[in-house]
């Protein structure tokens, strides 16, 4: 069953007189349970389309399915209301909030969809648990080392138990030895049944995901298995 | 999640110090600020409402116009309380107040002079809701020679022992007077200020069927139905029956006859509640509030407020990069920008909360200072009056929603692919909005500064004007009537004095003048309303007046006791060409009598310099109540210590009592002065806060403008190259607020001056004064945190990125 499918996407930045399409006639399936990398150089649009898969942005054009709802007309509070529940996100930059604890960052995405205390307290000690950072609970973000951060970035992403989890180059700002564990993490949540795109430079880590999509300038060229890189 | 949003808003509290500290401080002054104001604007508006039959009574005041002078005064005649309750069915009961000013009291050896000593009537207690400590409300004033005191008065004579039934002597002839009361002290909102009441039925001239006698304040009470327009209408039909008759006798022309010639003589009533704000007619018995400082006190204070407010907003914005991210998770997580905003808020209103608890504390502690500034009798225990809370409670919601509205709406306008790039230097963005927000504190603050110069500049001129007369170095003795029979030794023993330049008797203290009445040319109908008082040989010498033509009262020509002393504006008045010339008749005695004028003396205010000198005669007499003494010597000290050696030796066991003339002629202006003051500690307050602001916003562009510093730094710009170019920005904003401060200062302070007889010109360089005192400050503000970027090792600020 499709999760996600978009026709003839297209998106357009306009910024003072001068136009870029940063996503032109993408056309994207991707099923329930799928682990896809998406790559291409710098400027192509990874990061733009993934925003749009995450409903973080509208597209200019085009259709997008997501489970069963069209939501490229989505205003934004549609779009916060079908975000909230179903769909995780890593970053590069680990997005921590500085002020709160990494009991309290796991624990924000329940606050939003108002799960009672108990069950939240419960449930964020499950994946600290799991992310092997329940001794770091009380501390702030900007004590934890890089490859911790985003265990904790990765641990409130799944913390709500999302169908789909976004990740736009969640190695990118580790050491190998940090990426390939945040990638076994990945690997292992897509194992249990979670539907994983992330986007990534690096293609090791793509070496991860079922399937590949190449961008460039905006197009998507190649949609294609991973076997043929040679890693 | 309220938790939550306190949790980070706490955190960033303590993370931040510098700014929240300023914030906390910008806000905890503001509403100080404004407590402070409302509550002095609470205290003004509830004048007299204690009274619990309040809304019913009234105050009858007089309105007449005779020989072409407006008169408006409080003072009434003594029957017309009677006839009031007598003839007009809505008016439930009426009562009379008589100020009898200064009296000295004696118990057993124990003696000191009181003021604000009042007669009034037997229903006084039942009328006002003044509360009665010890004694029957209900008799304490009703037989003669009853006497009620305060309980600082009955502390002062009797201590412990029970005052009443005591017996006092009261006056100069100590008259004995039976304690029949102690009331609480008068409450500070009163509009009546009394320390001791005498009753009525004492003085049995108060009782004289004499209705164009007007000397003391009558109020009534009227039914739940009654309408005072309608009391008014009928007070009208009261003249005619009670006025009129006697009009012939006393004016010389019948009622009629004066109305004819468009003379005015009404009653007309005003609300208990109206007196303190509405009220300023003559012989009002305390200087009256004013609406429209009320109007400036508001003004004031939500200057103040917002001043507070911007400096959050601005603040918080600058700040905002450091949010960003945090906004942007938020929204990630399917928070709605609704939501956002509704934690900003909470988050403005939580330092909101901060800051007012913080003020009332410092509202507590300074209390005592702002009833020093203002002369108000302000408790501390009135900010946890119910009123008070509640508009603190409304102060803190909307200054909370105001300060964190434009935060609120500007950090939750950031969109989420943008701000997870992580590239947003959202300090900058807003800077438009917040350069308009500085020059807008600053604008207020300089049209604060120069209204402030203004005010004083014109205390200081009508202070300082020329008063026609040298008012410094006189001592004015104002009971002199005491000495009796000794009046006259007592006066040639200071003038043997060699340092005492001249010592007058007379029947009236000045400022002020207590009758103005007709007078009329020999061989001229017209009437003229001039004022009038008694003054003996000396007069000249001890004020120091100058002589225009003729002379004054002398010793050597003894009909000069039959004649009078007239100053310019009299001769105006008159449209005499030679004056010494003409006779004046005087109706004042029992029958007109004609008095050749001697001489005229240069106008010189005998009033007040908020007016202009009016017509005066003076007439002679020997002795007076009031004694003026002019010091020559340069020890006036030992100079009183002089005068009161004199004085007990006629007076023994009777205190000297005397002031200073040159500071009973300030005290007129005391409104006024309490005004400048007031306005200077809220003008000070206001740019001390948006300092604050413009300190913690130039700590926010040095640390943004770090890498840059360094940069130029290395490129071989010096210390004080960096200086300016930081202060440059803001050096511009003054400018601009200054520029538009010029015409609303102008205009506001153009426009209070109207209310002077005599007002200074604003001359260009209050202006000039107003915006070169902003610059300096907000240069030194900004200048502390320029210098210390601009000293950083420039190696050192480029690792920073
Ligand atoms: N807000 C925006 N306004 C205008 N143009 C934008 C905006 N965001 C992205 N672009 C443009 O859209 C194109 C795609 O950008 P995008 O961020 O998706 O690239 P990317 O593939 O993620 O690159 P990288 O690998 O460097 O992260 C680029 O040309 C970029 O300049
Ligand atoms: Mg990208």
């Amino acid at each position: 069953m499709s999760m996600i499918q978009i026709k003839n996407l297209q998106k357009v930045y306009t910024t003072d007189e001068v136009e870029t399409t940063a996503l032109n006639s993408i056309n994207i399936e991707i099923k329930e349970g799928e682990f896809v990398a998406i790559m291409g150089p710098s400027g192509c649009g990874k990061s733009t389309l993934l925003n749009i898969l995450g409903l973080l942005d509208n597209p200019s054009d085009g259709e997008y399915h997501f489970g069963e709802h069209e939501v490229s007309n989505y205003s934004e509070r549609q779009r916060a209301q079908l975000r909230k529940g179903s769909i995780g996100f890593v970053f590069q930059s680990f997005n921590l909030i500085d002020e709160l604890t990494v009991f309290e960052n796991v624990e924000l995405p329940l606050l939003y969809l108002k799960v009672p205390s108990a069950e939240r307290k419960q449930r964020v000690e499950e994946v600290l648990e799991r992310m092997n950072i329940m001794h770091r609970r009380n501390h702030f973000p900007q004590q934890l080392s890089g490859g911790q951060q985003q265990r904790v970035a990765i641990a409130r992403a799944i913390v709500a138990k999302p169908s789909v989890i976004l990740a736009d180059e969640p190695t990118g700002n580790l050491d190998s030895a940090n990426g390939e564990e945040v990638m076994k993490l990945l690997a292992e949540l897509n194992e249990e049944g979670t539907t994983i795109i992330m986007v990534t430079h690096s293609p090791y880590d793509a070496n991860y995901a079922h399937r590949i999509i190449n961008l460039f300038d905006g197009k998507v060229v190649t949609e294609n298995i991973k076997e043929q890189f040679h890693i | 999640m309220l938790t939550n949003y306190l949790k980070v808003a706490f955190r960033n509290i303590t993370k931040h110090k510098l700014f929240s500290v300023i914030n906390i401080l910008g806000l905890t002054i503001g509403i100080a600020g404004t407590l402070f104001i409302v509550m002095y604007i609470q205290d003004e508006l509830s004048y007299d409402r204690f009274n619990e039959k309040g809304d019913r009574i009234y105050r009858v005041n007089l309105h007449g116009k005779i020989a072409g002078q407006e008169v408006h005064t409080t003072s009434t005649a003594y029957p017309l309380y009677k006839a009031l309750v007598e003839e007009i069915p809505e008016i439930e009961q009426a009562t009379r107040v008589n100020d009898m000013r200064e009296w000295i009291f004696r118990y057993e050896e124990k003696a000191f002079k009181e003021d604000k000593v009042m007669a009034v009537d037997s229903n006084f207690f039942n009328f006002f809701s003044y509360e009665l400590v010890k004694g029957n409300p209900d008799k304490a004033l009703q037989d003669p020679n009853s006497i009620v005191i305060s309980e600082l008065l009955a502390e002062k004579y009797f201590g412990d022992e029970n005052p009443l039934d005591k017996t006092m002597a009261i006056g100069n002839d100590k008259s004995s007077y039976k304690v029949t009361g102690v009331f609480a002290e008068v409450p500070g909102n009163s509009h009546l200020k009394f320390n001791a009441l005498l009753s009525s039925s004492s003085f049995p001239w108060m009782n004289r069927d004499q209705w164009l006698s007007n000397s003391l304040w009558t109020y009534y009470m009227i039914n739940k139905t009654g309408n005072p327009a309608e009391v008014d209408h009928k007070m009208d039909a009261m003249i005619e029956t009670h006025v009129s008759p006697t009009f012939v006798e006393f004016m010389g022309k019948s009622l009629a006859e004066f109305r004819n010639e468009g003379g005015i003589y009404r009653y007309w009533s005003i609300p208990l509640y109206d007196i303190h704000l509405k009220s300023s007619l003559r012989d009002e018995p305390e200087p009256p509030g004013s609406m429209s400082y009320i109007w400036i006190m508001t003004v004031i204070g939500i200057f103040i407020m917002v001043i507070a407010c911007i400096n959050f907003m601005n603040l918080t914005t600058a700040k905002s990069a450091g949010r960003a991210k945090e906004v942007g998770l938020r929204k990630t997580l399917g928070s709605l920008r609704t939501t956002l905003i509704g934690q900003f808020l909470t988050e403005s209103v939580a330092y909101t909360l901060i800051g007012a608890v913080l003020a009332m504390g410092v509202v507590y502690a300074l209390m005592p200072l702002f009833n020093e500034i203002s002369g108000k009798e302000l408790q501390a225990s009135q900010l946890l009056n119910i009123n008070l809370l509640g508009i603190l409670f409304a102060v803190i919601i909307f200054v909370g929603l105001l300060a964190g509205s434009y935060p609120a709406l500007y950090l939750t306008s950031f969109k989420i692919t943008e701000v997870l790039k992580g590239k947003l230097r959202a300090g900058m963005k807003s800077g438009g909005v917040r350069s308009f927000l500085v020059t807008f504190q600053f604008w207020i603050s300089i049209v604060l500064i120069i209204c402030t110069a203004i005010v004083y500049q014109q205390l200081k001129y009508v202070q300082n004007q020329n008063l026609g007369f040298d008012k410094d170095h006189i001592l004015l003795i104002n009971d002199a009537s005491r000495l009796d029979k000794n009046q006259v030794a007592f006066k040639n023993e200071l003038r043997a004095n060699t340092n005492i330049a001249g010592v007058s008797y007379s029947n009236n203290t000045v400022p002020g003048v207590n009758n103005t009445t007709i007078f009329r040319g020999e061989g001229d109908a017209a009437d003229h309303m001039m004022s009038t008082y008694y003054a003996d040989y000396d007069h000249l010498k001890a004020l120091d007046l100058k002589l225009v033509e003729g002379r004054f009262f002398s010793r050597d020509f003894p009909s000069d006791s039959n004649a009078v002393v007239i100053n310019e504006a009299a001769v105006r008045e008159m449209g005499w060409q030679d004056p010494l010339s003409e006779k004046i008749i005087d109706f004042n005695g029992d029958s007109a009598v004609s008095r050749a004028v001697i001489g005229v003396v240069k106008d010189y205010n005998y009033e007040s310099l908020k007016f202009n000198v009016r017509p005066l005669v003076l007439h002679f007499t020997n002795t007076g109540n009031v004694l003026y003494v002019r010091i020559a010597g340069d020890d006036p000290g030992r100079m009183v210590a002089d005068i009161t050696n004199a004085w007990d030796k006629y007076m023994t066991g009777d205190p000297l009592s005397y002031s200073f003339l040159d500071e009973d002629y300030d005290a007129l202006f005391r409104s006024e002065q309490r005004l400048g003051k007031v306005f200077t500690v809220f003008t000070v307050l206001a740019i001390f806060i948006a300092c604050l602001g413009l300190f913690g916003l130039a700590a926010f562009m040095a640390e943004q403008r770090t890498k840059e510093i360094g940069i130029r730094k290395v490129l071989g710009a010096s210390v004080w190259s960096i200086t300016s170019l930081m202060s440059a920005e803001f050096t511009k904003l003054v400018l601009i607020a200054f520029v538009l401060a010029i015409y609303p200062a102008y205009y506001v302070m153009d426009s209070w001056l109207e209310g002077f007889a005599n007002k200074v010109e604003i001359s260009y360089w209050i202006f000039a004064l107003g915006g070169l005192s902003a610059l300096l400050i907000s240069w030194l503000t900004v200048s502390y945190q320029s210098l210390k970027a601009a000293k950083v090792d420039p190696v050192r600020s480029l690792k920073y990125e």
